[in-house]
């Protein structure tokens, strides 16, 4: 029974957490927010060791770190004179180096802090998987709910303001579901290898599709796919999930990338015009 | 129709005083032309009234509402917005149709998706103004001139009482120009709103607006009628 248990919450875990961050990914990469899920993964991971450094759980400390940086990165890009990527990059700076410095404050063997860098999909406990359901029901919620209003957010921020869109409340939202969908996938998958997840899925998907329904379909199906194939690979070689899972979605973008329409179509229609 | 009201507006930006001491008063259904250099404060002055900027200073009043925090979203939804041409990522995943639909998002709400009749006014206001061919092409891989088409169609699509054109036709043809003109010209006498048009060619002016405002350095120098016109 407990071998059972272990094994559907692995695979549970893959679709999980692969479409989670596939579905915030297709957000994050057309609106230029790439370098978010590098940012947040490491903002979970030092929310992590505090928790552990505190005996408080890790987890509900990621959560806690993720949504204070989230919390923070909206306002800079906001009201300071910096972009959002010159933003982005100092917030995960503040905590790679958060991180170190707290590493070697976990007294004793360091191994339960690095589990959260590296993640391990085998592990996951019931209260994990009940976790990345609730944030990948979120994740699907807001898109669902937000979907018209997310099209104009991502094609021009002004004009979605000028058009009466809640355009700020969105885009924080879509921070903090960013750092939910980080937190929530990071013991599955590891802090390390989660943006893999969030960037490889959606950007497999943009060489296929400028439709933006089909952008989340395909992404959603990648990110399941790059889930249930690193895990498949883990189960086989007998190694941890994480690497394969990223290699996974590795290999689907270079697939999409070869196979893409839009190149061929481009590729065409420079031909046209040289002839 | 609506009127609109602008007491001693100033805005600073930075240390920069972009806007000083502005007053006028429109109208319902007039056509105002806000003419003046490139950097004189045009784009600014025309942000000021759908609120994507707010004074430091004075006060901005549409039809007795006077515009704030709490109030700007009401004012938006009935303001038509066509900015200056922008840069456009050609690769953006939006299509030119989702980009004239959009203007009515903010009035939509929740859970609410454009139907079949909002797509077949989309298409009839495209086919109006020539750029129909690129209903289902992505917007980033239009022309400018066409980006510009699209933004005219998407500020109509809207169906707002108060019309803000920003530089609408600096990327079309000739041709093209007089026959929005011409549009913008049969839809204000059907719909009576109220338009402000910013431009640095005064003939553009002198053919769409009852009035016009010459704006330098951040004030305005003079303001003239224009007869015969809206």
């Amino acid at each position: 029974m407990e071998i059972y248990n272990f094994m559907v919450y692995s695979w549970l875990a893959a679709v999980l957490t692969g479409l989670a961050c596939s579905l915030i990914g297709v957000i994050v990469v057309t609106m230029g927010l790439s370098f978010i899920g590098v940012c947040m993964s490491h903002a979970a991971f030092a929310g992590a060791l505090i928790g552990i450094i505190l005996h408080i759980n890790p987890v509900v400390c990621s959560f806690i770190f993720c949504f204070v940086v989230a919390g923070i990165l909206g306002p800079i890009s906001d009201r300071s004179e910096i972009k959002t990527d010159t933003s982005l990059g100092i917030m995960f700076s503040s905590s790679l180096g958060l991180s170190f410095l707290f590493l070697p404050m976990i007294p004793g063997s360091k191994s339960e802090g690095l589990r959260f860098l590296w993640g391990n999909i085998l592990t996951v406990s019931h209260s994990d998987i009940l976790i990345v359901g609730i944030v990948c029901l979120l994740v699907l919620g807001f898109v669902i709910a937000f979907f018209k209003e997310i099209q104009i957010l991502i094609f021009n921020r002004t004009l979605a303001l000028a058009s009466g869109i809640p355009a700020k409340i969105i885009y924080y939202m879509v921070l903090f579901l960013s750092g939910a969908a980080t937190t929530a996938s990071i013991k599955a998958v590891g802090g390390l290898l989660v943006f893999s997840l969030i960037i490889n899925p959606a950007a497999a998907a943009y060489q296929l599709t400028y439709d933006m329904k089909k952008l989340f379909l395909f992404s959603s199906i990648f990110g399941i796919l790059s889930g249930c194939a690193g895990l498949l690979i883990a189960f086989w070689l007998n190694i941890p999930a994480g690497a394969p899972i990223a290699l996974s979605s590795v290999a689907i973008f270079i697939l999409s990338t070869v196979f893409s329409p839009k190149r061929r179509t481009h590729a065409k229609a420079q031909t046209r015009i040289l002839q | 129709m609506k009127s609109v009201i602008i007491e001693n507006a100033s805005v600073i930006r930075g240390n920069k005083l972009i806007l000083e001491d502005i007053s006028f008063s429109v109208k319902p259904g007039e056509c105002i032309g806000i003419y003046g250099s490139n950097g004189a404060g045009k784009t600014t002055l025309l942000t000021l009234i759908n609120g994507l900027l707010f004074c430091k200073k004075g006060r901005v009043i549409i039809d007795n509402i006077v515009l704030s925090q709490k109030t700007v979203r009401q004012i938006r939804i009935i303001t038509g917005y066509v900015p200056q041409n922008f840069e456009v990522d050609p690769r953006i995943p939006i299509l030119s149709k989702t980009v004239v639909l959009s203007s009515c998002y903010g009035r939509m709400g929740l859970f609410r998706f454009p139907d079949q009749s909002m797509l077949e006014k989309a298409y009839g206001l495209m086919k109006k103004l020539d750029v129909e061919n690129v209903f289902n092409r992505p917007f980033g891989q239009v022309s400018g001139g066409e980006r510009q088409k699209i933004m005219i169609a998407r500020a109509m699509m809207q169906e707002p009482e108060i019309l803000l054109l920003d530089e609408p036709f600096s990327s079309v043809s000739h041709t093209s120009k007089e026959k929005i003109i011409e549009i913008i010209k049969n839809w204000h006498k059907e719909k009576g709103l109220t338009i402000f048009l910013v431009s640095h060619e005064k003939d553009t002016i002198e053919k769409l607006c009852s009035r016009v405002f010459h704006i330098d350095n951040g004030r305005i120098t003079s303001q003239e009628a224009l007869h015969g016109n809206l």
